[in-house]
């Protein structure tokens, strides 16, 4: 391979990766979405709420596979909580107004529909800065998905409990929040932060009223064995990122691990994995 | 014309497009481009008209003010007219004039409005507006 060519491979590479670890938005592009598009992620979004309406929880903590990572063996690539708003938040049955003129939508059925709110961390523009919102499910799927699928897990209901005082708690929301963004964070470090680390350390966060910082949630999560992800990444394609991709940086790994091509980031599957290893959460759900 | 003042005809829809229309006040004020920012209008109320949920209207008025946005629109199979209202300005990136046909798609949690293959707006039903939010917590 030519000099040209290898450089060309590893730019290439490095957007892939940027574009996919921890993916959590896109190019600032406000082009309107075709209709099939929204109407795959409209009926997701209703899927998914419907899943969720089946369980008794309050609180879950759900994936979207924004990004195909298969290559790096992972099926998902960001993470969110979703809780479920009020004690009764159902959709009432609607009614038309006395002597309205209009009428707001078609025919739909009348099940009881819970309202499911989702937390999550957004990347902006492919900056090197990232912001904590609070979503509908069909904004959370209406990011152009990979796959129009998401995955969540149930959490035990002492965790639950925790996370619903943080998430209806701007202030709290934030607590653990840093701005400064790159998408292959390393998860012992508070340089930055990635969307699932942000979920990560919020978590520990709501489970130890010790663990009130960033570095303490770390510390936390390293006493539970939390076990990051490693992902290969060579030296050219680091450097392509590093260049290419405001939200792309290395520097907060170790030099001993960053040379040796060992990358450890927070992933969804990663996340996944220690929940139930640690019994805080269930099995995954699919929901397609 | 259909004057604005009939789009306020139900105010439980009014939050729903509060919600859009800060969302984009949001994007342009900081240019977040989060993409789960719908960029797409969420209507305030759909006539009658529209009711039965499938085909093309086609809009033969616009009018814009500070209140919000109001298309005029027939229906190309009966003729029948109506009106579609947003409050604030319409978003997107598909500009609407008269003349536009518009294909309405009838989905489970409201109907999608689109021109030329992109989403020019989604009128939600009830499940479609608890479907839909969007707020930034931190700064």
């Amino acid at each position: 391979m030519s000099r040209a060519a290898r450089w060309l491979h590893a730019v290439l590479g490095a957007f892939a990766i940027a574009t996919s670890t921890a993916w959590a938005g896109q190019a600032c592009d406000a082009a309107p979405p075709d209709t099939l598009g929204m109407t795959r992620a409209l009926g997701l979004a209703e899927r998914v709420q419907q899943r969720l309406d089946a369980t008794d929880a309050q609180v879950v903590i759900i994936a979207r596979a924004g990004q195909d990572l298969r290559k790096y063996g992972l099926n998902w690539s960001h993470l969110a909580f979703a809780y479920r708003e009020g004690n009764a938040a159902t959709v009432p049955a609607w009614q038309a107004p006395p002597g309205a003129a209009l009428f707001d939508g078609p025919p739909a059925p009348r099940p009881q529909r819970s309202t499911w709110r989702i937390a999550h961390k957004l990347n902006q523009c492919g900056t090197a800065e990232a912001a904590v919102f609070r979503q509908g499910l069909a904004e959370f799927f209406l990011d152009t998905p990979f796959r129009y699928e998401a995955a969540f897990v149930v959490p035990a209901p002492e965790v639950q409990a925790a996370l619903m005082q943080v998430l209806t708690d701007d202030r709290r929301l934030v607590q653990w929040h840093t701005p400064a963004y790159s998408v292959v964070a390393y998860p012992w470090s508070t340089r930055y932060q990635q969307s699932n680390q942000w979920a990560l350390e919020t978590l520990a966060g709501s489970l130890d009223p010790a663990a009130s910082t960033r570095e303490r949630a770390q510390a936390w999560l390293q006493l539970h064995d939390y076990q990051p992800t490693v992902l290969h990444i060579d030296a050219l394609t680091r450097l392509g990122g590093r260049i290419t991709r405001a939200n792309v940086a290395f520097d907060d790994h170790p030099n001993s691990k960053r040379f040796s091509d060992h990358i450890e980031t927070v992933t969804v599957e990663s996340m996944f994995d220690w929940l139930q290893r640690e019994q805080l959460a269930g099995t995954p759900t699919v929901v397609r | 014309m259909k004057p604005l003042s009939a789009c306020r005809a139900i105010p439980t829809l009014v939050l729903a497009l509060a919600v859009a229309g800060a969302a984009q006040a949001q994007r342009s004020s900081s240019e977040v481009s989060e993409a789960s920012l719908v960029p797409v209008a969420i209507s305030v109320a759909l006539p009658v008209v529209l009711v039965a949920g499938v085909g093309s209207i086609v809009v033969t008025g616009v009018q814009a003010s500070a209140e919000g946005t109001v298309w005029v629109v027939e229906n190309l199979a009966d003729g029948v007219k109506g009106s579609i209202c947003f409050a604030g300005h319409v978003v997107g990136g598909v500009s609407v004039a008269v003349g536009t046909v518009i294909t309405v798609t009838a989905v489970a949690t409201g109907m999608v409005l689109s021109a030329a293959g992109h989403v020019i707006a989604f009128v939600p039903n009830e499940i479609g507006r608890s479907l839909s939010y969007n707020q930034r917590v931190s700064r």
